[in-house]
């Protein structure tokens, strides 16, 4: 079945949902695993607020390495061999589908909501267009 | 991080008659095989369209005896899809259980009889019969995925 699963977050609470779905999935079937975390860059149009977007950008890039390592970290304790990926894009759902590509993917597993995005209502915006645009299967977790 | 050992004990798989459909078919049999999980396929077919009109002479009420005729094509028709999807599983050395659901609505029956018979996965095609197929996900499968409650794997 599947080899090689990317498993993206954003660092929020359900995303780690997805994290631990996926890595359970990844144990259970021997796969390896692939975290990634797309890091979207603030665009500052007037200049004003040059130095807090800086700051943002730091804070979001550290939270990134933080939330990969945890992940990694876990992946470690389930037995599974896992590798991370901080990225940084505009459209994550592109950079998410390139990594699948990227490294031979065969299943994309995330959970149905991110940080963004009126919960109780529909999908996230996110996954909505990896289901959208990714050739592989993707497995949506609650 | 809790990582559960225990993955899918029963896997519900959703099936239109579409190719999409039975590449979902497909690919949740062998995934059902990996894992040792139990296998469901379900064919939902819809009710006939009863149009009273508006007021006008423009209503159209079927006849009882158009609905026994509907009926039974649609319980020809998924009986053909599950038939399939049968062999198709016996072929992985797998027993489905097999359920049409007549006059239905196809994601709250889906979400329904994962719900009541205890599936811990669906899987879908990303479309089914209908739709615009490289823009949007299909309409069914949008509404089993904003409800929630089941993890949903998508097959394009």
């Amino acid at each position: 079945m599947y080899r090689h699963i990317l498993i993206p977050t954003d660092g929020s609470q359900l995303a780690e949902r997805g994290v631990a779905h996926g890595l359970a999935l990844a144990k259970s079937l021997g796969a390896t695993v692939s975290f990634i975390f797309v890091v979207e860059p603030f665009s500052e149009v007037s200049g004003r607020f040059l130095e807090a977007v800086a700051t943002y950008a730091e804070l979001r890039k550290e939270q990134a390495a933080s939330v990969l390592d945890g992940a990694a970290k876990a992946a470690r304790t389930a037995g599974v061999s896992c590798e991370t990926i901080q990225a940084e894009s505009g459209q994550p759902h592109q950079a998410i589908i390139a990594a699948a590509t990227d490294k031979g993917c065969d299943l994309i597993v995330m959970s149905s909501h991110g940080r963004s995005g009126l919960a109780a209502l529909l999908i996230g915006s996110v996954t909505n267009k990896v289901l959208t645009h990714a050739k592989t299967p993707v497995l949506v977790c609650p | 991080m809790n990582v559960s050992p225990k993955m899918y004990t029963r896997i519900l798989l959703s099936t239109d008659g579409s190719d999409v459909a039975r590449n979902g078919i497909k690919h949740g049999i062998a995934l059902a095989k990996a894992l040792k999980a139990k296998v469901t396929v379900i064919a939902v077919t819809e009710s006939l369209p009863i149009d009273y009109g508006s007021g006008h002479a423009s209503g159209w009420i079927p006849s009882q005896q158009e609905i026994d005729s509907f009926d039974a094509a649609c319980k020809e028709r998924a009986g053909k899809l599950l038939d399939e999807a049968r062999a198709m599983a016996e072929q992985a050395g797998l027993s489905a259980e097999l359920l049409h659901v007549p006059n239905a609505h196809p994601a709250t029956a889906i979400i329904e009889t994962a719900k009541s018979g205890g599936c811990d996965l669906i899987v879908m095609g990303s479309h089914g019969r209908r739709g615009l197929k490289k823009l949007f996900l299909g309409s069914q499968t949008s509404e089993v995925l904003a409800d929630g409650s089941v993890p949903v794997l998508v097959v394009h």
